[in-house]
């Protein structure tokens, strides 16, 4: 299995929070978070994941064929989420379960960063999101 | 909640839209915390609502979700899509070709909802499917295309005309089946063939006589067993089989009459049985008993398995005529008798001594006390000798139809060594 890793600045919707976060600290987030990522990503049943932040894209997926249309999609679950969450009151968007017929995805909103994790269906998305978990409300408590 | 003879009343009956909007209004009391709840189908119309949720505000969700599916092709489309947000969460459910959705609570639990989505509310669907078709056809929830093909009148004809055919068969009594359908398999036992010496009580060093070839020996404990598990089924015959080759022969079997090999794990099995099998002494195979109704079936396996030859088939039943001779007149070579009865002063009746199965055979027709002599003739001559008999001793004449006389019978008899004679018993 060919990993490709890459990482590229987002191209539009790129929002610049100077409030919050200063590069730096947004940087050793990214890192820490970045390190449980790849120890999640030693199983032979996650297919990888897409983090997005404001400003930029980590992708790491073990089969990178599939890339765009994972993002796609990741990024749709996220804007359909926005949407029914605007009709149906559901408040802010913490996390997104999407259960296909061969794959599941795991999206996860972290303080202004999206990660959607993909893995195999017999994976069980609660114990990816149990080990996500303390760093989302690290990041919340810190945003 | 009913809208009026809505688009999907049209579709797919106002009963019966209705029944599931029931339904969902009362899965809503028993979960308070769903706020929302409905059912659409594929094509994006909805097929029933909660009280509480406006057809305007369903018909968004059901825009927003159908446009997300159509991204959703590179995980081989959508199952389920659950949206947990601060305040609800959101579920997209998947059942056959329609989803359910729901609003509830983000701490509403799990199984509880898991059992309602999964269980309760594909339940609902597919009765409220079966009911509709029984009683109107096509006018419930959508139905399999091939639920929906319809018979030509002339295939009904035909049907009509075969069904009383069918009818006219007497069905099993129920009460009958559960012997056959809950009865045990007959277990297979392991064991290991061990020579067979022959069974049978009181004939010292002629056991041997006795034995018939198609009779294997088992433990008395593992026939115990057998008929402890079979209850009042009869065990009479048993299967042995070496799997190393496949052969297999059936068998009688009686109980292990020599003590040194019970609760050993063996089968004694005759020479004949261990060559039929290809087996020997030591080898250990498979012994199952052959019960009752499972007889026949076992057999039909047995030759569509293997050759005819295979199977050892056994004998109807212990005939001792088949390895002696005739009860009433038996024919026998003489043989000098030595010994003291030589010098007796005595005249006759003289002493016969013949082979002790006879004597034993005998006694079974007759009864131990009536045969008290036997009768020896020379049919050369046709001369007749009533003598008293005893079993032979010497074990070189045992089992070769020869009986002894001494020389003084012998010449009463007009008989030497080596003519034949016939002897019968004479009862009293």
């Amino acid at each position: 299995m060919v990993k490709k890793r890459t990482i590229m600045n987002e191209t539009f919707g790129a929002v610049i929070d100077s409030t919050a976060q200063t590069e730096s600290e947004e940087s050793q987030d990214l890192d820490y978070l970045q390190t449980v990522l790849e120890e999640i990503l030693t199983s032979d049943q996650i297919s990888g994941y897409i983090l997005r932040t404001s400003t930029k894209a980590l992708v790491n997926m073990k089969c990178p064929d599939d890339f765009l249309e994972y993002a796609v999609l990741s990024s749709q679950a996220f804007e359909t989420s926005t949407q029914l969450s605007g009709i149906l009151e559901l408040g802010e968007i913490e996390k997104i379960l999407l259960e296909g017929k061969e794959t599941n995805v795991l999206c996860i909103e972290l303080g202004g960063k999206t990660l959607c994790i993909f893995m195999e269906k017999k994976m069980d998305p609660n114990s990816i999101f149990s080990k996500i978990l303390p760093h989302a409300e690290q990041t919340k408590t810190f945003a | 909640m009913t809208l009026g003879t809505s688009r999907r009343d049209i579709m797919y009956g106002q009963a019966q839209s209705s029944v599931v909007d029931n339904a969902l209004d009362e899965i809503r009391n028993v979960y308070p915390d769903v706020s929302h709840i409905f059912i659409f189908n594929q094509d994006g119309t909805i097929v029933a609502f909660n009280g509480d949720t406006s057809q305007e505000l369903t018909q968004k969700v059901i825009n927003a979700f159908q446009t997300f599916c159509e991204k959703a092709s590179v995980v081989g489309g959508l199952d389920s899509l659950t949206i947990t947000g601060t305040d609800h969460q959101m579920r997209f459910n998947r059942i056959d070709n329609y989803v359910l959705a729901d609003v509830s609570s983000p701490d509403i639990d799990e199984k509880s909802l898991n059992a309602l989505s999964r269980v309760l509310i594909p339940t609902i669907i597919r009765l409220s499917n079966k009911s509709q078709t029984n009683s109107n056809g096509s006018d419930g929830f959508p139905v399999d295309a091939k639920l929906e093909q319809t018979v030509p009148p002339e295939q009904l004809i035909e049907q009509d005309l075969v069904l009383p055919e069918i009818h006219k068969e007497k069905p099993t009594p129920i009460q009958n089946e559960p012997s056959k359908l809950f009865f045990p398999e007959p277990p297979a036992n392991q064991l290991m063939v061990e020579d067979i010496h022959g069974f049978g009580k009181g004939f010292g060093n002629f056991k041997g006589l006795r034995t018939n070839p198609d009779v294997a020996l088992i433990d008395r404990s593992l026939i115990d067993q057998w008929n402890e598990l079979c209850g009042e089924k009869k065990i009479e015959e048993v299967i042995v089989e070496d799997t190393t080759n496949g052969k297999r022969a059936r068998l009688r079997f009686k109980p292990i009459q020599d003590s040194k090999y019970e609760g050993k794990g063996v089968v004694q099995l005759s020479n004949k049985t261990q060559t039929e099998l290809q087996t020997k002494k030591g080898t250990l195979i498979l012994v199952r008993p052959i019960i009752d109704e499972h007889a026949q079936k076992v057999q039909s396996i047995a030759h569509i398995n293997e050759p005819d030859e295979a199977i050892a088939e056994p004998e109807e039943s212990l005939n001792p005529s088949q390895y002696l001779p005739d009860l009433e007149k038996a024919e026998y070579t003489v043989e000098n008798l030595s010994g003291i009865t030589v010098f007796r002063k005595d005249p006759p009746p003289f002493i016969v001594r013949i082979d002790v199965a006879l004597i034993e055979l005998w006694r079974e027709k007759y009864g131990k006390n009536e045969i008290s002599m036997v009768v020896v003739e020379n049919p050369s001559q046709n001369q007749e000798l009533t003598c008293n008999f005893k079993p032979l001793q010497d074990s070189n004449y045992m089992g070769k139809q020869i009986i002894q006389l001494s020389q003084k019978a012998q010449a009463a008899l007009g008989v030497k060594k080596g003519d034949r004679v016939t002897i019968k018993p004479a009862t009293k």
